[in-house]
């Protein structure tokens, strides 16, 4: 009986070093590139919000059918990093009076659960912290 | 036999523990830290952001405006400074009488030398000479 219980908990440890190794080594560069949609959206849904990958390391993110930052990502330290240009105003009504201009931001996602087509990030801009699901749509 | 009942007992408790352990992984519900799935990923991050900041620094701003009110006088009110050291006023000289009428003056010397005379504090020719110098100061 001892040795079937040990069995089953080296088998358990095995199987969650063998899951942990799998998120680690997930995303590559050439496994980012395509276009994601964030948080169950639907890839047919136009309107819903969209991250671009490109190849060339450009970066784009739009929502409700509008283009609504821009810039470049990079892979660096198992982290995904984006410097993109954006106006407040497109994100709060209470920042409309700041339409027109743009500022660079610079995002930190900490992908983890990565799957084929899905992956899970925590975002981190200065003291914000949001949590997202990204589903492939195209690669 | 008390050994073997000993395993059975650890074994069953072991087999419970872990069949536990198993079910919980499988079904439980993972519980986050950040729960924000729902709604714009990069929008909410850069308009918390901006806001959380735009927040402070208009928060900063009016501090920083309250306190220049604070220190500074408007450029038409005449700057209020307190002396640095105030001198004792100089005593002044009394102020002189207004002097009285000459006639009144006389009228109540020559009442004071009349009621001298008629106590017989002065002699008759003193109260003739000082009458007469009264008189002649006319």
């Amino acid at each position: 009986m001892r040795h079937q219980i040990c069995s089953v908990l080296v088998a358990a440890l095995v199987l969650v070093a063998y899951e942990s190794r799998a998120a680690d080594e997930g995303l590559t560069p050439e496994g980012i590139v395509g276009t994601w949609v964030l948080s169950n959206g639907s890839c047919a849904d136009a309107k819903a919000e969209f991250v671009t990958f490109r190849g060339n390391g450009a970066v784009e993110s739009s929502n409700g059918g509008m283009l609504q930052a821009a810039g470049f990502w990079r892979l660096a330290d198992g982290l995904i990093k984006l410097n993109v240009v954006a106006s407040p105003a497109f994100f709060e009504e209470k920042l409309k009076e700041m339409e027109g201009q743009f500022h660079a931001f610079e995002i930190n996602l900490t992908p983890f659960n990565v799957k084929d087509t899905t992956f899970e990030a925590i975002g981190v801009l200065g003291q914000e912290v949001r949590r997202a699901t990204f589903t492939r749509c195209t690669g | 036999m008390v050994n073997r009942n000993t395993r059975r007992i650890f074994a069953t408790v072991s087999a419970i523990g872990l069949s536990a352990v198993v079910f919980l992984g499988a079904f439980g519900s993972p519980r986050t830290a950040i729960a924000d799935d729902a709604g714009a990923f990069i929008g909410g991050l850069i308009g918390g952001h901006v806001l959380t900041n735009f927040a402070r620094e208009r928060r900063e701003q009016t501090m920083a405006m309250q306190e220049m009110a604070r220190n500074r006088q408007p450029a038409y009110a005449p700057a209020y400074r307190e002396p640095a050291y105030s001198a004792p006023a100089p005593a002044r000289a009394p102020t002189p009488a207004p002097a009285q009428n000459s006639t009144q003056s006389i009228e109540s010397k020559l009442n004071t030398l009349d009621q001298l005379a008629a106590k017989g504090y002065i002699t008759k020719e003193e109260y003739q000479k000082r009458r007469e110098a009264i008189l002649n100061s006319l």
